[in-house]
Order: structure tokens, then sequence, then C-alpha cells
């Protein structure tokens, strides 16, 4: 009997998993999406500005390739790539049949021309050093796009997955900033400048089963108590990254929403400038590592929510290695590295933070009074956006910052000696030219490690969190991204519940 | 003493006012914590018995940020106040005593330093200078200088006229000694009273400019910047932004009441000038 009654849960239970699992996504439906700044146009080829590939990236454009919700390379226009052994001919298959919202044909003509229009003199594309390392394009039919590169270059498929890359129609494409006409699972409708921008479903979408949803609205709201009213009133669906994590709180207990926190590819760290003293010894920069408690700062500036990085690599971008435990939180470890160094009673410095970001007000706050702990007496200086990018990022004119580098696969950054913190090591250099030209996942993964870990013995930068992905929408909003492995907010999968 | 005590509004205001006084007298030698501690696992507790007025974001003890806070605020008034006094007054007594065309240049100046919006002007100079509490002291004192200066020549023209400065011109007293010995002492109660009405508008204006950003330097504690920080909490820990709320809306109060009572007291004839 008893084995019976076993067996008969035991069939309940698996009835039951099988209903969860196959539950289908269902169509119709409109989606709100509240984010708080409002791209300065639409077009993501002509400006580096991570507002626009927020609201148009795999909403209304499209590149050959992908990145998908876990952060793998995955086919776009392209149905799949063949990389040459040597690593210098990349031949893309494109995918049949798509056409632009206007009606125009998407084939190997249109990607050449894109391409060629990213690399040519004058661009204003925010990246053209992604198409310049093409020698050759050659199109032997309309779905076949052969490219060879000047060297081999292993972030070439992930480049082209950026919003730098999208495809953009030969012939409407000159509005694009105010009236983007792409290939994607929406077609724009509208833009209330100020206020919203709005698409709908693109009924000859080359996938017929996406997009699930009828109509996608975006919403800006700059202030992030407005934004948390206006999901409550049910002004808005959704709110796609909330800035304010202490706000989600509130969410959580609240059975009416639910509250996704996963990872974003922005590192927040606090750079220090390389070439000016006392942050010219390594040694004072492995001091200032230790005197960090990562699990506090994120407590303390993002509510608990945000992953910990102890190099420039977020968790969710592939080749990931944790470096955390490099240099645990020791303060006396840290008094002792600084009086190697020869500063035994620790010294001052100031701290230059960009006004208008939250998260790094707070965490410039946290680390003032943590390295203040140690000795280094940190007088905090909060600077406009405008002057942070002109004096801070421009000029290099600074001792210790704070910012979030907000784009993915970018530690490319370390290996130019100009960059802001200035950071000039050969070795890492060497490290990073082979992993570009490395042309096995095993090779890319063992240089790509290399440079994260060249970068965290040498503490270049306070490495402190990841910022989180926070989402927070109404509990029926099914299947949106956990994690942001790059910027972008994509709707083609959504669906709603109800 | 006494006179002014029989006055509901400056018994009220001087209780007030003293209470905040008190308060960031005693920040000087003691708080309860030290207000610029962070200590993470006691973040955002409500208020407690071991922190009365609860803990902010970092875990610093509220309570002794509003003492601290109140300290800031009164060397802001203080400041400020100083600064339209010494000038303003200055240049008042100069305006009433030459006349013409001088007193047609100040006159004219103070207009247009009317003319501007106070607190929109003192943002875009604190944004010029940079954001600190220095810069944003100076910003509110600029604005305060026609206001004492007109004062001044009002009443300094006034007190010109009667007929003790001719007696005491006739007996041979200079120039200068009739200003300060008979002039100034005259026209203190309307100066004292508009200094602490001024006195009040300052706290305000500060409060205001911390709000924006452009005031008080974090991590120095300021009721403006402390209200500022507790926005995005407010659903979750009200107190963050009730109780420095509170102390701003009490001492403005108290400077007020006090303003009042001494101007019913001083001069119960004199229109209030704003």
């Amino acid at each position: 009997m008893k084995k019976a009654l076993l067996l008969g849960l035991m069939i309940v239970l698996m009835a039951t998993a099988a209903w969860a699992a196959g539950e289908m996504p269902k169509k119709g439906g409109n989606l709100t999406i509240c984010v708080a700044d409002e791209p300065p146009g639409l077009d993501p080829t002509a400006s580096a500005s991570a507002a626009i590939d927020r609201v148009v990236y795999a909403n209304i454009f499209e590149g050959l390739t992908k990145i998908d919700r876990t952060g793998k390379y995955v086919p776009g226009l392209a149905l799949k790539w063949d990389i040459s052994t040597d690593g210098k001919v990349v031949t893309f298959q494109l995918r049949k049949g798509v056409t632009f919202h206007n009606g125009e044909p998407f084939n190997a003509a249109v990607a050449k021309w894109n391409i060629e229009r990213g690399a040519a003199e004058g661009t204003k594309n925010a990246h053209p050093e992604f198409f310049r390392i093409i020698e050759k394009i050659e199109t032997p039919d309309d779905t076949t796009l052969k490219l060879t590169l000047k060297n081999p270059d292993s972030l070439f498929i992930v480049h082209m997955a950026e919003g730098d890359a999208v495809m953009l129609p030969m012939k409407g494409y000159e509005n694009t900033a105010a009236h983007p006409i792409g290939t994607g699972p929406f077609k724009f409708v509208a833009w209330n400048r100020g206020d919203r921008v709005e698409m709908a479903r693109n009924e000859k979408y080359w996938n017929p089963q996406l997009p699930y949803l009828d109509k996608v609205t975006y919403r800006f709201i700059g202030d992030a108590s407005a934004m948390a009213s206006a999901l409550k009133a049910g002004d808005v669906d959704i709110i796609g990254w909330l800035q304010a994590p202490e706000l989600a709180a509130d969410f959580v207990k609240d059975k009416r929403f639910k509250v996704l926190s996963g990872s974003s590819v922005a590192e927040n760290i606090m750079s220090t400038n390389n070439k000016v003293a006392p942050f010219d010894n390594k040694l004072v920069r492995q001091a200032m590592a230790h005197a960090i408690d990562r699990k506090a700062v994120i407590d303390l500036v993002m509510a608990g929510y945000g992953t910990p990085i102890g190099s420039h690599w977020p968790p969710v971008t592939p080749y990931y290695e944790n470096l955390t435990g490099k240099f645990p939180y020791d303060p006396q470890k840290a008094k002792e590295l600084l009086a190697k160094a020869g500063y035994p009673n620790g010294f001052e410095a100031t701290i230059k933070l960009p006004a208008i970001y939250a998260y790094s007000k707070r965490a410039g706050e946290v680390i003032a009074d943590m390295l203040g702990q140690v000795g280094i007496k940190l007088k905090i200086e909060l600077v406009e956006w405008g002057v942070w990018l002109d004096r801070v990022f421009k000029q290099k004119d600074f001792q210790l910052s704070m910012i979030g580098h907000a784009e993915a696969w970018d530690i490319g950054i370390y290996a130019n000696p100009n960059y802001y913190f200035q950071y000039d090591s050969k070795e890492f250099r060497d490290a990073y030219a082979n992993a570009l030209k490395a042309t096995t996942t095993e090779e890319q993964s063992k240089w790509f490690k290399r440079c994260q870990e060249i970068v965290a013995e040498d503490a270049v930068n306070g490495y402190l969190f990841v910022i989180p992905s926070l989402s927070v929408m109404k509990a029926d909003l099914q299947n949106w991204w956990k994690d942001y492995p790059t910027i972008v907010l994509d709707c083609t999968e959504v669906w709603w519940k109800k | 003493m006494k006179r002014f005590f029989r006055n509901k509004n400056f018994t009220c205001g001087f209780i007030l006012s003293t209470l905040v006084v008190g308060v960031a007298a005693a920040s000087l030698i003691w708080t309860p914590y030290d207000g610029n501690k962070m200590n993470a696992r006691d973040r955002l507790q409500g208020p407690s018995w071991t922190h009365p007025l609860g803990t902010d974001q970092y875990g610093r003890d509220s309570l002794s940020r509003v003492m601290t806070g109140a300290m800031n605020s009164i060397i802001v008034g203080l400041v400020t106040v100083a600064i339209g006094l010494t000038i303003g007054v200055a240049l008042g007594l100069a305006s009433a005593y030459y006349g013409r065309f001088l007193d047609e240049a100040i006159m004219r100046f103070s207009d247009l330093l009317f003319g501007f919006p106070a607190v929109l002007t003192a943002i875009l100079i604190t944004s010029i200078l940079g954001p600190s509490m220095v810069n944003a002291m100076l910003a509110i004192g600029i604005f305060y200088i026609p206001v004492f200066a007109r004062l001044t020549r009002a009443v300094a023209g006034v007190v010109w006229e009667k007929e003790f400065i001719a007696a005491a011109r006739v007996s041979g007293i200079s120039e200068w000694s009739i200003t300060w010995r008979h002039v100034v002492p005259n026209i203190l109660s309307p100066l004292i009273i508009q200094g602490t009405i001024q006195f009040a508008v300052a706290i305000l204006a500060e409060a205001g400019l911390s709000y924006l950003g452009l005031g008080t330097q974090p991590p120095h504690a300021s009721w403006g910047r402390m209200l500022n920080e507790a926005q995005t909490f407010m659903s979750a820990s009200p107190w963050l932004a009730i109780f420095p709320g509170l102390a701003i809306a009490w001492a403005v109060l108290g400077i007020n009441l006090l303003g009042d009572g001494l101007r019913d007291t001083l001069d119960p004839r004199m229109v209030r000038i704003r």
C-alpha cells in the first residue's frame, strides 16, 4: 500500500513538473519598460552611448552574431561562421529570406556595404577598428560573406555582436537616428522625445515564432524613486535596470512583483593613476587592495546586490577566472605593505567622484572610510560628468577615481599606456597580443586568464564589484534576461503569463 | 530682558533656537558615536535605544550626524550674515552719508543683485567655483549685501536728520565719531531683527544647495545632504529623511520666531522688510 502511495505521489509530482516545464509562451500583450537615460539618437552605429543599445539593440537591429542571455556567442543574421586555421579568414553563412522593416532584402552585398561604412574614413562609428582589421571582403554568392583579416583577432566575432556592428538597410539608412529601420523582431513606431520610444511586432520576422509581444514601449524616467512609484502605480511593467538597489527590498516583499538580480558586464573599479606618486608604487596599490573589504562595500553601496571581482573581467563573460582571493581583506597586511613602500604613517590623497552616478559616489565614500583605517586619508571631490570626462579621462589629472566600465571584453584598455589610468606593462601587452592571436579556445582561455592575472597581481586599479543587473517587474512577466552579458535589454523572447 | 520674555513669539523662538545652539555646541565636544564612522553590520537600523534616530545606509549614527549638522548650519548662518552685515552696513552708511552719485551707484547695484533670483544664482556661483561649504556660504552671503545695505541706508538716513546729530555736529565731534557713536547704535535694532531673519533663510538656502550636492561635501554631515541621501531610502527607512527634515524645520521656525519676537519688542512700528 505504502509503495503504491509513493508511486502515486511520484506520478503526480512528475506530471506537475512536466506541466510546469511544458508551459508554452503565449503571444500577445504590450510591455512598457522603464529606463533612466533617454538615448541621444537611435543609431547605434553612430555613437558610443549605451542608452541607444539598451533601446534598439536586438529589438530593432541585429548584427551578424549575437550574444545570448548566458553570455555565449550565437548566430544572429549569420547562421554560422567558419574561421580558418590561421585565424585570418572568417566565412559567414547568412540567413536566407531576411528583410528589413522597409521591405529591402538583407544579403551579402548589404553586409559588405555595412562593414565598409563602418571602416570608412570619417565614419561616425565609435569603433571603426572593429572593421578596419578586415583586409578583404568577398561575396561569392548572396548568402556567403568571406572576410580576410589583416591579422588574427579572437575578439572579431565578439565585436560583430556589438551594437556598433548592426546591419542597416542600404536605402533606408539615412534617417536612422530619428527613424531606425532594421531586421529585428520589433519595428520602430514613434519616438516622443523626452518621454518614450514605441515599437510594434515585426510580422515578417525571420523567426515566425518570435516575438511574443505585440507592442513594446520604452519610457524614460531619470529618477530612481519616480521609477519605483511608476511601477507600483502600474504605469510601467518593468524597470529594466534599477540603479538604486536599495529600492529592490520593497519589491522583494511584494507578491505582485518579482526581482531578478544577475550580473552585468560593468566592473566598478577604483581607478588609480599609475603614473603619479605614490600610486606608481605597486606596493601601495597592493596595500590598498588589502585594505578594501569587498563584501562590506557591496553591502554598503549596493544593498548587498553585486558580485565581487578580483580583476577587470566580469563573471558572465567566458574565460572568467576568480581572483577575488588574491588580496584578501587584511588591514594589518595593508599597513605592513605601506610601511615597506615607505609610508609607515600613510599619506593623503584626493579621490574624484563623478557626481551623476550614485553607486560611484557611495563607493567613494565607503572606500575613503576603509582606506582611512590604514592611514590613507582621502579627500572626496565630487565633479560634474563633463568635468570628469575632461579632467580625469582626457587630461589624466587625478589620483584616484571611481567608475563603472560598462563595455564587455574591455580588458584591452590595459594594453594602452595612454588610457586614463596610465598602466604601462610590456608583460600585459604581450599576453593580450597572444590572446588576440590565439585561434583555439584553449589558447584564448589561457591568455585571457593570464591577462586577468597580470592586472590583478599589479593591482592596477581597485577591483570592487560588478554592478548587478537588477530588474524589477510585474510577477506575470516571463523570460526576461537575468544577467546582462552585454549592453542590451532584449524583449524578443519575453511573454505575459496572463 | 524681562520685556522680551513677555512676548510669546520670542519665548518660543528663544527656547527652540537655544536647543539648536546647545546641540551644536555639544557636538563639538561629544556625540554619541563618530558621525563619519561606517559600520556595515549596523546599516539602516530604525530608531532604538542604541541609535535614537536610527542609522543610515553606511551604518552611521543619525543622531550624531544631525548634531554635527546643527553646527554646520549655525556656522553657515553666522558667516553669511557676517558677510552681509559688514559689507552691507558699510555700503548703506556710505550711501546715507554721501548721498548723490555714490548713493545712486550703490542703490542701483543693490537693485541689480535683487534682480537675480538668489538661490538660482547661488547655484550658478557654486557650480563655477566648485561645490564646497565655503563657496556655498560665499554665494549666499553675497546676496545678503543689498539686503543690509538698503536697510542701513533707510534707517541711517532718518537718524542723520535727527536733532541730536545736529547737536553733536555743533559740539565739534568728527563725522566718523558721530557715525560710530550716534548713528550705528540707533540703527542696531532693525539690523539685529533683519540678521535673525537672514540667519534662518541662510540655513534653508544651505540645506537646499547641499541637497543639490553643491554645498557641504561628503563625508561631512549637513542636513540638506542627509535629506538628499535619504531620498531613495524613503519608503523602507523613512527615519533617514524625517529627522534631518525636522531639524531644518525646528531651527528655521525657532530663529524666525525669535526674529519676530525681537521685532515686536524692539521696534513695534518697523515694517517687516524681506
